[in-house]
């Protein structure tokens, strides 16, 4: 599970480059956030646009991502398609974050 | 004399990567191609934790197969699976409710309950036999 990391300022919006975030990537994804985060100046934007799949396994690694945030640091979300917004919808994991439309509307809230 | 129509059946591998490659395939199965898109998304979010709900707690990483065959009522929406798992879930664990707090796990048991109309379980002859059936009206969940 590849990660593509870019740096907007003091924000570090993180894309996943599999359009699947399932119980084969989850365990890589997650490990692979925890680097990402630790290294992070501040505020981390998840950019969900490209996947189009996930399951528990994979929502559980989101989840599980908020672990690694350093006290005052956050975690937002961005981009969720029609069918990861239901599985956030379904299991109320919405209710853990931040979830914007699209990453320029995270960046804008920053500003 | 007329041909006996051959019974569709996936048999795979019980492994998370196999599992990922067969709901790739059924993206494109002439059944879910009829289904609307949150149909769609909806039964193979189903078939992705009943088939790794499998793999994790049934065979708990040791090998086995799993089988996947539609229901001939519910083109699309209705689906038996069957393994020979020596720990198939028990039925009480089909009644779990949605994790309340932030929790990382323990999401797909209610994932399946959430979206589906009819899910029966049943041990016959080694086998654990599960036929679920996914709610038409997903979309409104």
């Amino acid at each position: 599970m590849e990660l593509q990391v870019e740096g907007r300022g003091a924000v570090t919006v993180v894309r996943p480059a599999e359009a699947r975030l399932d119980a084969l990537g989850a365990v890589a994804f997650k490990d692979r956030m925890k680097a990402v985060i630790e290294a992070a100046p501040g505020r981390v934007v998840l950019d969900l646009s490209g996947v189009g799949f996930i399951d528990s396994s994979g929502l559980g690694a989101v989840v599980a991502a908020r672990r690694f945030l350093r006290e005052g640091q956050a975690m937002d979300l961005a981009g969720l398609t029609g069918p990861v917004g239901r599985v956030f919808r379904l299991t109320r994991m919405d209710m853990l974050f931040a979830i914007h439309p699209e990453v320029a509307d995270a960046l804008r809230e920053t500003a | 004399m007329p041909c006996a129509k051959r019974r569709e059946r996936h048999v795979i591998a019980a492994d998370p990567a196999e599992v990922r490659s067969l709901l790739e395939r059924l993206e494109r199965h002439p059944a879910l191609a009829r289904l609307s898109a949150e149909e769609r998304d909806c039964t193979l979010l189903v078939l992705a934790e009943v088939l790794n709900n499998v793999v994790e707690h049934g065979y708990g990483g040791t090998p086995g197969w799993i089988g996947l065959t539609p229901l001939p009522g519910r083109p699309g929406l209705g689906w038996r699976i069957v393994d020979r798992a020596g720990q198939g879930p028990a039925p009480l664990a089909l009644m779990r409710d949605m994790p309340l707090v932030a929790a990382e796990g323990g999401f797909g048991i209610p994932l399946i309950r959430a979206l589906t109309d009819r899910l029966a379980l049943r041990r016959k002859r080694g086998l654990n036999i599960l036929t679920v059936e996914v709610r038409s009206d997903c979309s409104a969940v």
